[in-house]
């Protein structure tokens, strides 16, 4: 099949995942018993009150009025209530947050700087360190080298991210006074600053990936190693450089790309659990006080949101992956 | 070169050979030790607090001073306590680290149960069936496995109303978003089984499809099933920790180490041993069971491995 | 062909190696003091049944065995010893002089790099500053050489979009790039259809006249060898059993294995006389009706198909059916083999498949023992199974890892029969003694026996009913010749006793012809040509069938000669039943 077919069947099935994801995400958190208008009406709730919250965030349509708003606020905006008090919420709209008297989808804009430059850099570290030493573990099979990488690795998939990020605050913060022990800083205002302030969390957060990374590529590369056409390389005569580099790693490295794209998810739950832990104020933050002060528009909005960016993220790899190999696409 | 893979991959794979291979694993055998341990401890945890006379859920402000730190070594380490007191409460720090293990195993293996019943269930009848059934929810194992499912968690201890137990609640939500992983390895599983002749044998001499799920495929899956059961306790441990560091798992006053560390985040420069037991605790169970999830696959794989650590 | 007293290219004396550590017959050497001389312009091959260290061998020239191998005694080439060469220099010489053919040409290549990134490769490890378009034109006149016609799109692309023969052709390409002095060859054809084998055949005999190259050849294949090798060494559990010319070995073999293998090898009649031309009747005859099946046989019909059209669904975007099965009819008698024969992807497997009621059928019906498939109820199916038995090709996959061989042989009748557990027993063992299996082999699990036996269970397994149709689909091809004989005398001895019908489905012309009486010949769904063995297999009316013939090496040297000239003359006339 031709790259552009390829292609339109990734998007159609992808845009049937996003409409899938907004229904059920949509059913649950509106169908749940607990009332979203009475979370925002305010105590005391009178009757009234409740009845004008509920016309005003439009809980007293019927469910199929109030799932299609909620689907064309995301595509072409929306206004909440009427008149005067009338509230407008621009596309992409999430939501619209009653407690804070803001869009989501500003809330998110606002902290997305955060939880991206810990996640971005974190990925970076994990691939390079976790296919790096996987792929020198996996050329130095039994070896001092294996035995070190390998070691370390099993500790650190078995160790939370929040144990190892505490664990280094206390060391190189707290003890050797390196490096700050929380807070963001964006990278417009310091750039060296905004590096200091991240270098702990990437670490953390690339911990434990890195070690699941260096586990899977080197298995990975011990099976491709004993493929027909690693012999067949060999038997040409090739440098031994180049049999590890271009046959057994450019193979080896395929499944790993299908694990990255599904780890994005991961990615964006440990970016959460590193911002408590370093009191950053990213999306991870905003998600656990709205969790707390049950503002709902928020929590469904954001998670709505994340569904949306890993699909499409997920979708990006995909792509990727029919690059990477060939044989992709012949199976579609 | 025929007669170099002297490594069958056809090799036998019955339990018992299985066991004695993971008896010659020295770590292996650790790992179990260990995670026996905590089961006893988990099983016996008012007796084994009994002997100092404690419990996870009495105050003790007289081990503590103005600011709320415990008194004296280690964060009041004594005959009495320890592994100390808690900061604020002076609750006994060993009791809660024993207690909590009964919380992180209970959820942890409750969840894998669910999700390895739920799994198994769906990956062995999508990957014999095929065909309509199977593509809709392959596809719905995709989208979840590469869901933000930490985000969505603790979205919903948000929404799911407080009357709805919290332990269960939580059981079931990392149940949930446990099962598509071990779905997808027992579908993949299942789909090279059909093609495999012994199958065909079974359905050409007549036996229908239930007779070879329960006598054909389940037999040679079973060995996987246990191994990924293994391997995902850990992690289900893990995430019932990530959300009670977050503030959003087992309520308090039930103790559990995730929480007792997230607590631990502001002491961590006044009193480090409040981080350092639970800590020690969590790492320890989810290392062994992982040591013991890696010799389970090599004795089970024995051309994997070799040296793995 | 050049004469024996040629110039040695490379020679092997007294090569042993062992693998120590690790299995549990560590340190028996896998090769045992062997030695064996290629020489300018010869076919040496290397024959011997799996397990007999040939291929080991061959690797051990190239230093490519793994690195626990322990090594002892001379390679050279020319007068250069190999063994403990320096890396650097092995490096030069494998794909410069030594070039190599692997089996699987499917998994041989890097299934992610194009075929001309792999190739040019090769051609850029051996001669450094190569221009890009002094390389791609090296590249085509290469795959020119080797009988590729389209060059240029084979260049571009990759290995899963070409088929196994062209793959083939291309690792020759790959192999003779470095323009080699020996050519070492790894059952280059035993992944291969007879027909293309043949081609394949060609070009290495072309290679070897035209450029003097020496080929070491590794093969299983008694047929192989006739048509291919001007020496042969046979080997044995590591050790040379003997080495001969080739038109001595078959001949006169002086030791008793090399006889023993050579009478395992199952035979073709002659080439019948019936040339082109004679011919040209019976296809429109057969044109204006429908293969309709030999009845010589009397007595009732245990399976009958009519028009039978299977249809795979391949899915995915665009839906297209591929049709594996087309308008097929067949009838075989009771008490009577019929042997199905075509080449890989002709749809046999399928028809089998279908009979079982294992595939559903698009179009025509099948009647089992009176029973048709299409409109029996549920329970009607299930005692229509009751009466077939299955035999698959791969004994590995044919039993449950999980079953004793009691359980395996046990399933049919807790299934049908109403025995109990005692009774089930009994039959099984019955069954063991059947196969001429010792009865405490039902303990056991299948891991614990031989490819050989294996079969015999599943053979057990398949007449545990007593059926009115045994199904054997490649029973034997993945066993050694000496095993395929015994397992092909034991079909024949319960045919005969129990008296079931069988369809035989094959690749393999000789072994068709050693056990059937009745032949229908397949090609892509079709049935081309079908009657009584002796008919067809000698004087074949069709033309695909023909060509198959010819193609089907035997093992006689001289016979093989003369089938090359039928098969070289055929592939160049043209072609009427659908051969492209």
């Amino acid at each position: 099949m031709r790259t552009a077919g390829f292609v339109a069947y990734r998007i159609a099935g992808m845009l049937v995942v996003l409409l899938a994801i907004a229904a059920i995400t949509y059913a649950i958190f509106y169908l749940l018993p607990t009332n979203p208008a009475q979370l925002s009406c305010g105590k005391p709730c009178t009757p009234e009150n409740l009845a004008r919250v509920e016309r005003f965030m439009g809980y007293d349509l019927p469910w199929y009025q109030q799932f299609w708003d909620f689907l064309r606020g995301i595509v072409a905006g929306r206004t909440y209530g009427s008149g005067a008090g009338a509230v407008t919420c621009a596309t992409p709209c999430f939501g619209y947050s009653f407690q804070l008297n803001t869009t989501v989808t500003d809330l998110i804009v606002s902290r997305f700087p955060v939880t991206a430059s810990i996640a971005v850099g974190a990925a970076a570290v994990w691939l390079v360190v976790g296919v790096g030493s996987g792929v020198a573990s996996a050329l130095t099979r039994g070896s001092a080298i294996d035995r070190g990488i390998m070691t370390i690795a099993i500790a650190g998939v078995s160790a939370p991210s929040y144990l190892v990020g505490l664990l280094a605050i206390l060391f190189f913060s707290f003890t050797l006074h390196l490096l700050p022990s929380g807070g963001y800083v964006a990278f417009g205002d310091d750039p060296l600053q905004w590096l200091g302030h991240l270098a702990l969390p990437w670490f953390t957060l690339a911990f434990i990936s890195g070690a699941v990374y260096a586990r899977l590529t080197r298995g990975q590369m011990l099976e491709v190693m004993g493929e027909d056409y690693i012999r067949t390389a060999r038997a040409k005569g090739l440098t031994e450089r180049r049999v590890v580099v271009r046959h057994g790693l450019r193979n080896a490295l395929i499944p790993v790309v299908t694990i990255f794209g599904l780890d994005l998810g991961g990615l964006l739950g440990g970016a959460v659990i590193t911002e408590k832990v370093f009191s950053m104020q990213g999306l991870g933050a905003l998600l656990i006080d709205a969790v707390h002060t049950l503002d709902l528009q928020v929590v469904v909005g954001f998670t709505l949101f994340a569904a949306f960016l890993i699909v499409l993220a997920n979708f990006a790899v995909d792509l990727v992956y029919g690059l990477v190999d060939p044989r992709v696409k012949a199976r579609v | 070169m025929t007669a170099i893979g002297s490594a069958r991959s056809d090799a036998p794979t019955g339990l018992r050979r299985v066991a004695g291979r993971l008896r010659a694993d020295r770590w292996a055998t650790t790992g179990l030790v260990v995670i026996g341990l905590f089961v006893l401890a988990a099983v016996f945890a008012g007796p084994l607090t009994a002997i100092s006379g404690q419990n996870p859920y009495t105050y003790h402000l007289d081990r503590l001073d103005d600011s709320g730190s415990p008194l004296g070594f280690g964060g009041g380490i004594s005959p009495t306590h320890w592994f100390g007191v808690e900061p604020l409460t002076g609750r006994d720090l060993f009791a809660i680290v024993v207690f909590g293990s009964r919380t992180s195993l209970l959820v942890s293996v409750s969840a894998t149960v669910l999700a390895v019943v739920v799994g198994v269930l769906v990956g062995i009848t999508t990957g014999f069936f095929g065909g309509w059934y199977d593509r809709t929810l392959s596809r719905v194992i995709d989208v979840l496995f590469g869901f933000p499912s930490l985000v969505f968690m603790i979205s919903l201890t948000a929404i799911v109303p407080t009357s709805f137990p919290k332990p269960l609640l939580i059981i079931l939500v990392i149940g949930f978003f446990g099962w598509p992983s071990i779905a997808r390895v027992v579908r993949g599983q299942t789909l090279s089984l059909r093609e495999r002749n012994f199958v065909v044998a079974s359905n050409a001499m007549g036996g229908g499809p239930w007779h070879i799920i329960a006598h054909q495929v389940l037999p040679n899956v079973s060995a996987t099933i246990i191994v990924f059961a293994t391997i995902s306790i850990p992690s289900m441990i893990g995430v019932e920790a990530a959300l009670s560091f977050l503030g959003v798992g087992v309520p308090p006053p039930t103790p559990s180490w995730g929480r007792t560390i997230g607590d631990a985040v502001t002491w961590v420069q006044t009193d480090p041993s409040y981080l350092v037991f639970p800590g020690a605790a969590l790492f320890l169970v989810t290392l062994a069971f992982n040591v013991v999830g890696d010799g389970l696959r090599d004795a089970l794989d024995p051309r994997r491995g070799v040296v793995s650590r | 062909m050049s004469d024996r007293s040629a110039p040695v290219v490379l020679s092997v004396d007294g090569v042993s190696i062992s693998f120590p550590g690790g299995a549990p017959e560590a340190g028996r050497p896998v090769v045992d003091r062997v030695s064996f001389e290629l020489r300018r312009g010869r076919v040496l091959a290397l024959v011997g049944e799996s397990g007999s260290g040939k291929s080991v061998t061959a690797m051990s020239t190239l230093g490519l065995l793994p690195r626990n191998a322990r090594v002892t005694g001379s390679i050279r080439l020319g007068n250069e010893e190999l063994i403990g060469a320096d890396p650097a220099r092995l490096r030069e010489i494998r794909g410069g002089r030594i070039g190599t053919i692997f089996q699987e040409p499917m998994s041989a290549f890097n299934p992610v790099l194009s075929i001309g990134a792999q190739i040019g490769e090769a051609l850029r490890a051996h001669s450094k500053g190569l221009g890009r378009a002094s390389v791609h034109a090296a590249l085509v006149d290469l795959l020119a050489s080797v009988g590729i016609d389209d060059a240029r799109r084979v260049l571009r692309a990759f290995p899963h979009e070409l088929s196994g023969g062209q793959l083939q052709r291309a690792m020759i390409a790959m192999a003779i790039s470095g323009d080699p002095a020996v050519l070492i060859a790894d059952e280059p054809t035993t992944a291969l259809d007879v027909t293309v084998q043949a081609g394949i055949l060609d070009l290495i005999r072309q290679l070897r006249d035209r450029s003097g190259l020496a080929v070491l050849l590794i093969t299983h294949d008694m047929g192989v060898v006739a048509d291919l090798a001007d020496d042969v060494v046979v080997m044995r559990a590591g050790a040379v059993v003997e080495r001969a010319d080739v038109g001595t070995l078959f001949s006169r073999p002086t030791e008793e294995y090399t006889a023993a293998l050579l009478a395992a090898v199952p035979r073709l009649d002659s080439l019948g006389t019936a040339g082109p031309g004679s011919d040209r009747v019976v296809i429109e005859d057969r044109a204006a009706e429908p293969p309709a099946l030999a009845t010589a046989a009397s007595g009732h019909a245990a399976v009958t198909l009519t028009n039978v059209d299977v249809v795979y669904d391949r899915r995915g975007w665009r839906r297209t059916g591929t049709k594996a099965v087309d308008g097929v009819s067949l009838e075989i008698q009771a008490g009577r083999i019929l042997g199905l024969v075509g080449e890989s992807g002709s749809g046999k497997s399928t028809v089998g498949r279908a009979i079982a009621g294992l595939v559903p059928l698009a179009a025509g019906s099948i009647d089992v023992a009176g029973i048709d498939l299409g409109a029996a109820s549920a329970r009607a199916l299930r005692t229509a199974r009751a009466r077939i038995g299955y035999v698959f090709q791969d004994p590995a996959s044919s039993l449950n890892p999980r079953f004793t061989i009691e359980q395996s042989i046990g399933e049919p009748l807790r299934l049908h029969s109403s025995l109990d557990r005692a009774g089930q027993r009994t039959r099984v063992a019955d069954l063991l003694d059947a196969v001429q299996l010792p009865a405490d082999t039902a303990g056991r699990y299948q891991h614990e026996l031989s490819g050989g036996q294996r079969q015999r269970v599943a053979i057990a397994r398949a007449i545990a009913l007593g059926p009115a149709l045994l199904i054997a689909d490649e029973p034997t091809s993945a066993l050694d010749v000496s095993v395929q004989a015994l397992v092909l005398d034991l079909l024949r001895e319960l045919q005969g006793r129990l008296g079931f019908a069988c369809l035989f489905i094959s690749h393999d012309l000789a072994v068709v012809h050693e056990l059937v009486d009745e032949v229908a010949v397949m090609h892509r769904g079709r049935i081309v040509e079908s009657g009584a063995a002796a008919l067809v297999l000698r004087s074949p009316a069709d033309d695909y069938t023909r060509r198959l013939l010819a193609a089907a090496p035997v093992a006689d040297p001289v016979d093989q000669r003369a089938r090359r000239e039928a098969w070289r003359a055929l592939s160049l006339a043209p072609i009427t039943s659908g051969v492209s």
